[in-house]
């Protein structure tokens, strides 16, 4: 439960963090909006902090060690499906943009 | 100079992993197969019986004592194994000495135990799940010091390659995430990139771990200059750097006392939140005999250290390793385990699987985009013919391999159980199929190549539960019932890879259809 929890955090810190960039917004919003440089930036924050997160929740519950492999283990897997995600079923990840 | 440099890097790139590209995915796909080393030895001996309750220790004791005066009396080292997380199994194990008389080899003997009876179990002769790890680095046929040198070499030149992608990929951050199907080369650049970039972390630990682990092969004149040359001197080394600092205590314990009984007790009142996996008596009949207590438990990336009874005088001394004393036997040990992955539960196994998974996709991608590249660029007839048998002979390494692997399975349940040297024709299997896929690929055209080999990899990883099923009778009914988690995780997993080579022969297929 505290793996799966972590996979999540480190999904969405990583979709906020593709969505901060011009061509991963494009693809999720159907070009219709202009990525404005202060909201590119809260994104990238919103992205770096989730990031951080998932990487003391995961220390704090294995230790250092088995913490860090565990974290480059899940985000390895995680940034897998949000590329394949973002290139076939980009519309899925709007609901974030809330 | 920039772009002078870049461009250097991108030839060593494409060098340094072109070179021992096969031998690279050879290594990476056996390798990540022997992160499942223990369930896939599960499913080569269906005949072995999980353990489901509690077990009766004294019992087990007793009759695997029994057993072990019976069948190696004369052995030094005896060890008796209880169901431990991913071995649930009950067994002894001895060391059989060399005996010249009877032309019989030093080695590890091993036989299960029934749970219930505590008769052996006649399990079939397999080279079993050991034997597919091992190929990843002592390449079976040739001498074991060739096999460690050549993966070495390998190793090095993936490490280089690795470094150098990570140097000529201009835009790393910006196209993290990026794939863009159906746009031909880019596509397959941007699949490499994804399937290296990302789990990078792992990519750049198993080369570097995998190096550090051969170092005593491959730096051994590093050895040879401080401790001579020889076995005998660079054991003397081993001993030097890997000593280990070791807590020595008397304990309230009556020597003549002293039995597998007494010691498993004491154990499990030092220890009772651990869970004991081995006890051995080892160094039977001479003055340093002594009992071991082996646990199943990590901390951390590390296995719990093993406690060791020896009488000294009148009085039973306790002895446990605090760790290696050196610190780089310390770093030498950290890079192992992680390499090894032991600690990993089955979570974390299964993300290390994917991850090594990548890794073959990786040496994959990255020889297809060098064939792929080349047929472009070429114009002489000369060159075309050389590039085409390139290309049809790589596609029988990619995909021949897989089903070779089915094959060594198929092989564990098809060859007759009587066969002379039955384990060494399942490896001959392997290897046969490997060659026979090659093969034709090279006689098909490309794109039949991919759709031929595809689909028998499909068929093949299919059927291997269906032949399970009716040659030992383990459907996964069968093994639900009897908690059997092994039998059906690898059944389940041969059906879905299966799935995942039909998946793949129907697109391919339909590519061809639509041009």
């Amino acid at each position: 439960m505290m793996l799966l929890s972590s996979f999540i955090l480190i999904f969405l810190s990583f979709s906020y963090l593709s969505l901060s960039l011009p061509r991963h917004y494009a693809q999720v919003t159907n070009n219709r909006t202009y990525l404005v440089k202060k909201h590119k930036q809260l994104l990238a924050l919103v992205g770096y902090t989730l990031l951080l997160a998932s990487i003391f929740f995961l220390i704090y519950l294995r230790g250092a060690t088995l913490g860090s492999v565990y974290w480059c283990a899940i985000a390895s897997v995680d940034a897998l499906i949000l590329s394949m995600v973002l290139s076939y079923k980009a519309k899925w990840l709007r609901f974030i943009l809330l | 100079m920039k772009p002078r440099f870049r461009q250097s890097m991108n030839w060593l790139h494409t060098w340094a992993g072109f070179t021992f590209g096969w031998l690279l995915y050879f290594i990476f796909i056996t390798g990540t197969v022997g992160y499942f080393e223990n369930e896939i030895d599960r499913w080569m001996k269906p005949e072995k019986q999980v353990v489901h309750q509690e077990i009766n220790t004294q019992q087990l004791l007793n009759t695997a004592e029994t057993q072990l005066n019976a069948l190696a009396a004369k052995s030094t080292d005896w060890y008796i194994a209880f169901p431990a997380s991913r071995s649930p199994f009950v067994g002894i194990s001895w060391l059989q000495l060399a005996d010249k008389k009877t032309n019989t080899p030093r080695s590890w003997q091993e036989k299960n135990l029934n749970p219930e009876t505590g008769d052996i179990i006649n399990v079939r002769e397999t080279a079993g799940g050991e034997t597919l790890y091992r190929m990843h680095y002592n390449l079976h046929y040739v001498p074991q010091v060739v096999g460690y040198i050549l993966t070495s070499l390998a190793t090095m030149l993936m490490l280089v390659a690795l470094v150098t992608g990570v140097i000529i990929h201009k835009k790393i951050f910006i196209e993290f995430f990026t794939f863009r199907p159906k746009k031909g080369l880019r596509s397959w650049l941007d699949i490499h990139n994804i399937f290296s970039v990302l789990p990078l972390p792992f990519h750049l630990m198993i080369t570097y771990s995998g190096l550090i682990l051969l170092m005593g092969i491959t730096m051994s004149t590093v050895i040879d200059v401080n401790y001579g040359e020889g076995r005998v001197n660079h054991q003397k080394f081993r001993k030097a750097a890997h000593s280990e600092i070791k807590e020595q205590q008397l304990i309230n314990l009556a020597p003549e006392s002293l039995n597998l009984t007494t010691v498993l007790a004491d154990a499990k009142t030092r220890h009772p939140s651990q869970k004991v996996s081995f006890i051995g008596l080892v160094k039977r009949g001479s003055a340093a005999e002594h009992y071991e207590i082996w646990f199943d438990n990590y901390h951390g990336i590390h296995l719990a250290s093993s406690l060791e009874y020896h009488i000294k005088g009148d009085k039973v001394q306790l002895e446990t390793s605090k760790g290696k004393a050196g610190n780089a036997a310390k770093l030498y040990d950290f890079f192992e385990h992680l390499h090894e992955g032991l600690f990993a539960d089955i979570y974390l196994r299964w993300l290390y699987f994917i991850a090594g998974l990548l890794g073959a996709g990786m040496i994959a991608t990255g020889m297809l985009l060098w064939i792929g590249k080349r047929n472009i660029t070429n114009n002489s007839e000369h060159s075309f013919r050389i590039m085409s048998i390139l290309e049809r002979a790589n596609i029988g390494v990619l995909v021949g391999l897989p089903i070779a692997v089915a094959a060594y399975f198929g092989a564990n349940r098809l060859l007759p159980m009587a066969m002379n040297n039955r384990s060494e024709w399942e490896v001959h299997s392997l290897f046969i199929t490997f060659i026979f896929c090659i093969a034709i690929s090279l006689i098909s055209s490309a794109k039949k190549a991919w759709f031929t080999l595809l689909s028998l990899a499909a068929i093949s990883y299919s059927l291997l539960p269906v032949i399970n099923l009716l040659t030992t009778n383990h459907s996964p009914l069968k093994s639900i019932i009897s908690s059997d988690w092994q039998m059906l995780g690898v059944d389940l997993t041969l059906f879905l890879t299966g799935i995942v080579f039909t998946i793949s022969a129907f697109i391919v297929n339909k590519k061809d259809m639509n041009r």
